[in-house]
């Protein structure tokens, strides 16, 4: 792959700017989503309390058209008894009167002489109705009485309207209307006809009206919201909803009822505000889909980068080992070239330094072997096509039969081989060849890094149902970050190719596959007063 | 209480149907209509009180078959105060007794309310009762009430069928002050006179100590209805089906009462009962008569000076109702005569003991009604003083007259007790209740107790 991590780098970065401004576009949207549909939500809101109020104002304008209708309809003769008779049959009328506006007076009832409680309650709170007022009302009206600043919806009007047309064929051609009466901050309402001089009227029965209209009220099911009908002093009449409506809350919108029911209103109260519910899940749903977005993109994008990072490092690696390798393999080709040239051009002088030449020569050709002979491990066990040869073997007797021929080559070093013999037999199943290789490693490594330490010691002990051995030194040791590093492929402590000894970075990452795969391990643990120990795990048979 | 019948009577009207025992109706039967005064005789020479009673005797029925269809509605109070000392369970075993009394033409409805009203049972044939039972199982207590919105409901509940021939009822449980909604006695008492005119009556139950016993009492009186105080929600089941003994057992409707008085006889007052006082004219108005039961009125009148041995026929009953039994309008009547005497004796010796029984414990009635405004307005111990002279009064005249009732010694004796207890304590909301529900049940001769 071509693609640098920095330029990945700066891809992510800029694909996840354009995540979160895409991001802030869509809250600022939604904002104004959320205020549109809030509005929205408002208006529809609004309309039903219109609705609810209209319909209130025509259930109350029905009877009041029935009521007037039935009040100019009755019979001339006996008059005063039958509007006596009206408000103990009819669930509606409260009270009925007659006054005479040529004598200025109440004819009915009495003022001097009422004949129930009832009637005697209605002279007192009309008293100023009928004394002062109701005469200047008389007049200014040619019909319907008029009543300022109170607005009707358009739908009440047409059907006043379509109401108006059908009620002068009938029997009320005269004067009529309905007067909105507060007495002790109550309505009362008192409607009335004009008839042969007089005027008749009624006093409607409040309660009764309310306990019929109310049950026109809807239903309301969303908790945490209620419909009140409020009376002139914002008490609350009726409500639909379980919402507690504390006594004096405000509402969170409202619709007057015209002159039906002058400074009455239908209003809406709610806990939250009127949308928090759509709005909420739009913006929830809205939010979650933009984090899942940026959430994709940063995540691939890092994933890109880990992976981009990685063959990067692999690559560098592989051209380190090369480099490596090539140097690993010139320099002991370098000396056996050499030293046969020397020795083909006769310009040896001596026997004993012919000799030492072909020394020299097998020696190199042998670290010709073992760096040819990792690299075949190395390459076998990536394909895992390593296999093992487990027989039972007795580690004292191998040990020392394993270190005879390395001794030389030790002492060379400057390193006295110290291996105190272990107590008693210690019998491991494992492959020889396999662990010989492991050890010969870390020996390699003592010999390569080590040299300065003057000693080299094996230790071989049974530890539990597992066998260690343990090669330690008295080198510069591994520093503590680097214990587990030194394990992987091609790495090595000092990767310059001027370092001071060769290496391919393969030989611990061998020691340790191979005794993996034979159920043991290989660690590198910190040994007191400095040095490496490298420790050998095997399973006892 | 009032089931007993009084052998001492004046009158034409009644000697015959006494002689019968107790009436039991039958298709031809009516109600019997009787006028009586406090005295037969009156001090000759001076303008006098005297006290009518009229009497209305409404037959027992005979069989179940031959009632009124009754068109029930139960409102309950389901507020989460209904859930104390299971209050609403009670009602809901109640409300299934009153239900468990109806027959298959019989129409129920149920409503609850707490913040709003809610029909849970439509009206339907009591027969449905396994289903209309399992309905009010369901209900669970909560929220506010909305009392006016209950009753409301359960009357809208009841107009669906109002056209039919039926016993028009609502019965209210209440256990709290109604806090949603038009919530003033006198609100409630305006619904309940237009209910009256759409004869629909309601009964109230107060439970426990914290009701508007105002309000159910003032609900209660204006529709006709019965209103009763149960401290305990153990005797609620009782109460429903003594509401439904009375339910069951209406024998006319649309009572008008109008005396006529005559002879220069002027009105003063209807004791214990609202109604229209006219010059010459009283009117009185009853949703309902019960079978087997005597309700009646007073009213005080002012009679004009006779002379001695002159007879003045002072006043003329006519009673016009709707006989539920025949489903016809019909019409009872009667009259009443006084004659004057110079002689003490003659007066004393004439007095009627059935009025003066009557008028003592309307006496009474009245005056807890008076010690309760008077305690209200904080007069307690003026209050708890005139309660108990008005009790010592009646136990004087009881003893001039020689009247040995048990019923007014009983009451005189409560009264008094009751009378002191305020006086010493003040009046407490138990004491509130009982009184003004013992004074309405006196006044309106409420059967079921």
């Amino acid at each position: 792959m071509s693609l640098k991590p920095s330029s990945l780098r700066v891809g992510v970065a800029l694909l996840a700017g354009a995540t979160l401004a895409i991001g802030g576009l869509s809250l600022r949207l939604l904002h104004r989503e959320e205020a549109r549909l809030a509005d929205d939500a408002r208006r529809v809101l609004q309309g039903r309390a219109q609705i609810i109020a209209d319909d209130l104002q025509l259930a109350v304008q029905g009877v009041e058209n029935e009521l007037l209708n039935r009040l100019a309809a009755l019979s001339a003769t006996d008059l005063p008894g039958t509007l006596a008779k009206w408000p103990e049959t009819h669930p509606l009328v409260r009270n009925t009167f007659i006054w005479n506006p040529a004598r200025h007076r109440l004819e009915w009832p009495d003022p001097a002489a009422p004949t129930t409680e009832e009637e005697k309650g209605f002279i007192k709170r009309t008293e100023h109705l009928f004394a002062v007022r109701l005469e200047p009302l008389l007049r200014s009206s040619e019909g319907e009485l008029p009543l300022v600043g109170q607005e009707d919806s358009p739908r009440v009007r047409l059907q006043q309207e379509a109401r108006k047309t059908v009620k002068s064929s009938g029997a009320g051609n005269g004067r009529h209307g309905w007067i909105p009466w507060f007495e002790g901050d109550q309505l009362f309402l008192l409607g009335w006809v004009e008839r042969e001089g007089r005027v008749i009227g009624l006093e409607l029965e409040m309660t009764a009206l309310l306990a019929r209209v109310i049950q026109s009220f809807p239903r309301e099911q969303h908790p945490g919201r209620a419909w009140a009908l409020l009376d002139g002093a914002g008490n609350v009449v009726h409500q639909a909803g379980s919402l507690d409506i504390p006594r004096g809350g405000k509402p969170v919108l409202a619709v007057g009822l015209g002159a039906v029911l002058p400074h009455w209103q239908v209003a809406l109260f709610s806990t939250g505000t009127v949308v928090a519910g759509a709005g909420g899940s739009v913006r929830l749903v809205s939010m979650l889909m933009v984090g899942a977005l940026l959430a994709c993109i940063l995540t691939g994008g890092g994933l890109l980068l880990w992976e981009a990072g990685r063959r990067a490092r692999e690559a560098r690696q592989k051209t380190t080992f090369v480099s490596n390798v090539s140097h690993e393999l010139k320099t002991p080709l370098t000396t056996l070239r050499l030293y046969a040239e020397l020795l083909r051009e006769g310009r040896v002088a001596g026997e004993e330094k012919q000799r030492h030449y072909l020394d020299v020569m097998i020696a190199e050709c042998a670290r010709l072997g073992r760096l040819v002979n990792n690299m075949l491990d190395f390459s076998r066990l990536e394909q895992h096509r390593r296999v093992y040869a487990v027989e039972p073997m007795e580690l004292g007797a191998w040990l020392e039969s394993f270190l005879e021929p390395q001794r030389i080559r030790i002492q060379e070093a400057g390193l006295q081989l110290v291996v105190p013999r272990p107590e008693g037999e210690l019998t491991v199943r494992t492959d020889r060849d396999a662990l010989e290789q492991a050890v010969l490693n870390l020996l390699d490594n003592a010999i390569k890094y080590a040299g300065s330490g003057k000693v080299v010691e094996l230790h071989l002990e049974a530890q539990g149902d597992a066998v260690q051995l343990d090669v330690l030194d008295r080198g510069p040791g591994v520093p503590d970050g680097l214990r587990e590093k030194i394990f992987e492929n091609f790495y090595r402590m000092d990767e310059s190719l001027t370092a001071r000894v060769p290496g391919s970075g393969l030989g611990l990452s061998i020691a340790r596959r191979l005794l993996r795969d034979l159920g043991g391990d290989l660690l590198c643990l910190p040994r007191d007063g400095g040095g490496a120990c490298f420790r050998i795990v095997l399973r006892a048979s | 209480m009032k089931r007993m019948k009084w052998s001492w009577v004046v009158g034409v009207f009644a000697a015959g149907l006494l002689a019968a025992g107790p009436a039991v109706a039958a298709r031809g039967d009516k109600v019997t209509c009787r006028v009586d005064l406090d005295r037969a005789v009156l001090p000759a020479g001076d303008v006098t009180r005297a006290v009518i009673k009229v009497s209305l005797d409404a037959p027992a029925l005979r069989e179940r078959a031959e009632r009124q269809p009754v068109n029930l509605s139960v409102v309950l109070d389901r507020s989460g105060s209904m859930s104390s000392e299971s209050k609403l369970q009670k009602a809901k075993e109640a409300a299934i007794t009153a239900l468990r009394r109806l027959g298959p033409r019989d129409l129920f409805s149920l409503v609850i309310y707490d913040h709003e009203a809610e029909t849970i049972v439509p009206p339907q044939s009591a027969s449905n009762s396994e289903w209309i039972e399992s309905r009010i199982n369901e209900i669970t207590t909560r929220g506010n009430t909305a009392l006016f919105a209950g009753v409301s409901q359960a009357a809208a509940e009841v107009r669906k069928n109002i056209e039919g021939r039926y016993v028009n009822r609502i019965i209210l449980l209440s256990d709290g002050q109604a806090n949603s909604g038009p919530s003033q006695p006198e609100d409630l008492g305006r619904l309940g006179a237009a209910l009256m005119k759409e004869r629909i009556a309601v009964t109230t139950i107060g439970l426990g100590r914290d009701y508007n016993e105002d309000l159910m009492t003032r609900l209660a009186q204006n529709s006709d209805g019965n209103t009763y105080f149960v401290e305990s929600s153990r005797d609620l089941p009782r109460i429903f089906s003594a509401e439904l003994g009375d339910v069951l057992s209406v024998f006319a409707r649309d009572v008008i009462l109008e005396i006529e008085l005559l002879g220069g006889v002027r009105p003063i007052r209807i004791i214990g009962r609202d109604g229209r006082v006219d010059n010459r004219r009283v009117e009185i108005r009853l949703n309902n008569l019960y079978g087997g039961q005597e309700k009646y009125v007073l009213v005080e009148v002012e009679v004009p000076a006779g002379t001695e041995r002159d007879v003045l026929k002072l006043a003329s009953a006519k009673c016009s109702y709707h006989n539920l039994i025949s489903s016809r309008e019909e019409q009872a009547g009667g009259e009443a005569s006084v004659r004057f005497s110079k002689r003490e004796s003659d007066v004393s010796k004439s007095v009627n003991i059935d009025v003066q029984k009557q008028l003592m414990l309307n006496e009474m009635a009245e005056a807890k009604d008076e010690a309760i405004r008077r305690a209200d307005k904080g007069d307690s111990k003026g209050a708890g003083s005139a309660l108990r002279s008005v009790a010592v009064s009646v136990r004087e005249k009881a003893k001039k007259y020689n009247i040995n009732d048990e019923a007014v010694q009983k009451e005189v004796e409560v009264t008094i007790n009751a009378g002191a207890a305020v006086e010493a304590e003040g009046m407490d909301s138990r004491s509130r209740k009982s009184m003004m529900t013992d004074s309405y049940q006196m006044r309106n001769q409420q059967m079921a107790h």
